[in-house]
């Protein structure tokens, strides 16, 4: 119960908790900063496409053997084993293809939540194969830089996503493709 | 000349970021090496900073030809990042394809081309980042006047 000019009047849980947690304004120089570390993470991930560059994706290979030696999770040496080392060519294509959309999507700001969801895939891959073989945390760090940008919108400054995301918010309400898509920007 | 001021400061600032970018490799810095060869500035002391330098002045020139280009022109996001782009592409076209391997006669090898694609990829972005600059420094000034 809470008193409003004199007279008691019951005040529901949720307004209690609103009333506590206060909404939280992002400023324009956070955003830019934020805008600044998706850049780098970006050109991070497109640089690392130098060293598997198709058709060979030939230093992809080492380290898919360095997976499979120094995996923790049971069972995942198996499958690199059987599965990926026999269709390596695919597996190299489907890499190659995935660093190239994280590292476009966050190096321009494009649907750049959705490049940040794929980094963190891709990094908890390479979290799980190589983690034990090198600094337990470089993976670990890569992974949590992916959650960052899959959290937060950091393409709607300096990025492609400020245009997009008005647009595809006002075309939410009558098209579902666009509730889709505004989830990623 | 307001609109130019305002090209040639938000280009800087893009140029600024462009050659921070630089070094993100196995270096530090070492791309920024590559940079000044384009001009034949490169040397072991002074290459990098050489590099660095000429990535903000040349980010500055042609932020300088967008706000030229941006001139009596009403500034919307959309056109500001369009002809963002547009300006990163003709700096990649003019001073990356031209000086960089007409006039050293690169070989095309495979490691060249991806050379030119990592060299267009980072000069859109600096178009980008131009582009999204000066759109946000004149709402800015819109919303303070």
């Amino acid at each position: 119960m809470s008193t409003l000019s004199g007279r008691k009047v019951p005040v529901s849980t949720a307004q209690k908790q609103r009333a506590v947690t206060v909404s939280i304004t992002v400023s324009e120089g956070s955003a830019l900063t934020l805008a600044l570390v998706r850049i780098f993470t970006g050109y991070l991930w497109f640089q690392q496409l130098y060293w598997k560059l198709p058709p060979s994706f030939g230093g992809l290979h080492t380290f898919v053997v360095r997976e499979a030696r120094y995996t923790f999770i049971p069972g995942y040496s198996s499958i690199i084993q059987h599965v990926f080392l026999p269709n390596f060519a695919l597996l190299g294509a489907g890499t190659f293809t995935a660093e190239l959309i994280v590292s476009l999507c966050l190096l321009f700001g494009v649907f750049s939540r959705f490049g940040g969801l794929l980094a963190t895939i891709l990094a908890l891959q390479l979290y799980v194969g190589l983690s034990t073989s090198e600094w337990y945390w470089t993976y670990g760090m890569l992974v949590l830089l992916g959650v960052v940008f899959a959290a937060f919108p950091a393409g709607r400054r300096l990025g492609v996503d400020q245009w997009l995301a008005p647009r595809l918010q006002a075309a939410a309400s009558h098209n579902r493709i666009a509730r889709i898509l505004c989830w990623f920007v | 000349m307001n609109t130019l001021r305002q090209g040639a400061v938000a280009g800087l600032l893009a140029g600024l970021i462009l050659g921070m970018l630089g070094f993100v490799d196995y270096g530090p810095g070492n791309t920024l090496g590559g940079v000044a060869r384009w001009l034949a500035l490169d040397n072991r002391a002074t290459g990098r900073g050489a590099g660095f330098l000429m990535l903000i002045v040349l980010g500055g020139l042609f932020g300088l030809l967008f706000g030229f280009l941006q001139r009596n022109r009403e500034v919307t996001l959309s056109r500001s990042l369009v002809l963002g782009l547009a300006v990163g592409a003709a700096f990649w076209l003019i001073v990356t394809v031209l000086l960089g391997a007409v006039i050293f006669q690169a070989k095309f090898d495979l490691g060249i081309v991806f050379g030119l694609f990592q060299a267009l990829v980072l000069l859109l972005v600096y178009g980008t980042v131009l582009g999204t600059i000066y759109f946000q420094s004149v709402v800015r000034r819109a919303g303070e006047a």
